[in-house]
């Protein structure tokens, strides 16, 4: 059976909370219900129908046919089903997501999977800056989970991360600053200041960042069975990324801040 | 009841609840990974001195691992949490963290659960670090090879231990002949374990004895040498006993384990000494599982 699908006539001229328009949210409703359903829009609101065209489909899979940068929160909160969005979506996607899976076709903006705890997130595109970071006022980033990017994350990705994994083309500076657990898998080139301030957690790079912070202590070239497991959790979820365990040079850091996080940066090809 | 002239006694084996859990090792090689199993299930025959019970249940090949390396699934059976608590963190602690190329994974869900990293970590001496990868937490723990992976925790679930059945034959090596093939039967069943031996105990016990030091001693009703001093239960031409002993982890499982057993070992045949079956029990009044042979057999 065919997707249930929101079709953008009416793009949205000022930022829209996207946010109620999950799988699990709206999989009670009808097409009617959906249609008068009131979103955030600037500083006032519009009913569904005023920027959607709704097709009705089976309800565990919603697709959002259409983008726009101002499509804001989307899947925030989200706790099952899936979600596709074909284009780009604006700030906040998945936020404080707990399961379900989310396909954005196009690129994301601020704050992309920031405090979330569980479920999957593609993004075809980039991720502005803080992505799996903290949500404004919390005190803790992504907790669980993995956000599969295929191009470049933004400046800050990972600040105060815990828990979860993040793949990812590239990244800009400050990689994983602050960054208390979680694991990034970085294939391409990192931004400086990576690890700046890093207590735990792990960055795989393919090759080292491009201003090796000084903080970081050389351990050896080492072959680690975890990333074997890590492998394994990433193509259970359609997301493989061949080649990922090889042998690698494990820095320790960052120091300065009694940190016992780890780059570890492949020493042989894939 | 008979099978190929075999006698199957109206006995029954009575079995009692234990703590049971499974975990998976995993080494470089299924050598090694045997190698670790069968030290961390070593003097592990019985509640009665070892504290635990436990055993091999299969080898695993590399694609049912969690790491994709070969590896072994170990069943250990006790008769508190407590005890099995502080067995399995000895066991695999001085067994399998020790070691080489090895990991230790759960291998069972429960509500109630048994540490592994979660007391192990502390070898690290603050170096370890712990990753959630999926549903698993795994803990990394610096040793000189290099890391030890070990999950935090495993599931516990309630067991039945005890379940048996007694082989008596005419000569040790009828028995012996009948015991092997039981226990090649049996071997690699899922949920059980034959935790004597070889599976194969030689040294049936009763409950009690003269000496108040001891809480078991020799089965002597069913010890040959002793058929005109003590009260026997074999007949004449028996010249030798030997005892299957099957830890599961359901009363399903030890009863098809037991069946398979028995035909395996029947198939020795009255011709070939073996006179006929039973199973040791205590009347009925101590364990609530009551595996009758004839009706497993059925």
């Amino acid at each position: 059976m065919s997707p249930r699908v929101l079709e953008l006539h009416t793009p949205p001229t000022a930022p829209l909370d996207a946010g109620p328009l999950r799988p699990d949210r709206l999989a009670s409703r009808t097409v009617a219900e959906i249609e008068r359903l009131e979103l955030r829009h600037g500083g006032g609101t519009v009913a569904v129908a005023d920027l959607f065209r709704v097709r009705d489909g089976a309800r565990e899979e919603l697709v959002i046919a259409g983008g726009s940068p101002l499509l804001d929160r989307v899947a925030a909160e989200m706790e099952g089903g899936r979600l596709r969005v074909e284009g780009e979506v604006g700030d906040e996607l998945a936020l404080a997501m707990r399961g379900g899976r989310v396909e954005v076709e196009g690129s994301a903006g601020l704050l992309a999977a920031a405090a979330m705890r569980g479920g999957t997130v593609v993004v075809r595109g980039d991720v502005g800056a803080f992505a799996a970071a903290c949500r404004h006022g919390h005190r803790f980033g992504m907790g669980g989970g993995v956000l599969w990017v295929d191009g470049t994350l933004g400046p800050r990705a990972g600040e105060r991360m815990r828990r979860g994994i993040v793949v990812a083309a590239a990244a800009a500076e400050g990689l994983g600053v602050r960054m208390l657990g979680g694991t990034f898998v970085i294939r391409g080139e990192v931004g400086p200041d990576a690890g700046f301030a890093m207590r735990r957690g792990t960055l795989l790079l393919d090759r080292p960042p491009a201003d090796p912070p000084p903080t970081f202590v050389d351990c050896g070239v080492h072959d680690f069975l975890f990333v074997e497991l890590l492998a394994r959790e990433l193509a259970a979820r359609d997301l493989p990324v061949p080649g990922l365990r090889r042998r690698r040079r494990r820095l320790v850091g960052c120091r300065a801040a009694g940190g016992k996080g780890e780059m570890l940066i492949a020493t042989t090809p894939p | 009841m008979q099978i190929d002239g075999v006698e199957i006694r109206e006995g029954f084996a009575e079995a009692f609840p234990m703590r049971a859990t499974r975990i998976l090792v995993t080494a470089a090689t299924a050598d090694w990974a045997e190698t670790a199993g069968r030290t961390a299930t070593g003097f592990a025959t019985s509640v009665i001195a070892c504290g635990v019970e436990a055993g091999i249940e299969r080898g695993l090949a590399p694609a049912e691992t969690p790491d994709g390396r070969p590896g072994v699934a170990l069943l250990f059976f006790a008769t508190s949490r407590t005890v099995l608590r502080e067995q399995l963190v000895a066991r695999v602690g001085q067994c399998v963290l020790t070691c080489p190329t090895t990991a230790c994974y759960a291998g069972i869900d429960g509500e109630e659960r048994l540490p592994l990293g979660k007391a192990l970590r502390f070898f690290g001496d603050g170096w370890q670090v712990a990753k959630r990868i999926g549903e698993r937490r795994i803990w990394r723990i610096p040793v000189m090879e290099g890391e030890f992976l070990c999950e935090h925790e495993t599931g516990m679930v309630r067991g039945v231990g005890g379940g048996n059945f007694l082989l008596l034959a005419e000569t040790a090596e009828a028995a012996r002949a009948a015991a092997e093939r039981a226990v090649a039967a049996m071997r690699g069943l899922p949920g059980i374990i034959l935790p004597f031996p070889g599976g194969i105990v030689r040294s049936g016990s009763k409950v009690g004895s003269r000496y108040r030091s001891l809480g078991a001693s020799t089965n002597d009703a069913y010890c040959p040498t002793l058929r005109g001093v003590a009260d026997t239960a074999l007949p004449p031409e028996v010249g030798s006993v030997l005892e299957v002993v099957i830890d599961g982890l359901d009363e399903a499982a030890v009863a098809e384990a037991m069946a398979r057993g028995i035909r395996a070992a029947c198939t020795v045949g009255r011709r070939g000494g073996l006179v006929a079956v039973d199973a040791g029990n205590y009347g009925g009044r101590l364990g609530p599982y009551h595996f009758h042979l004839r009706e497993i057999l059925a």
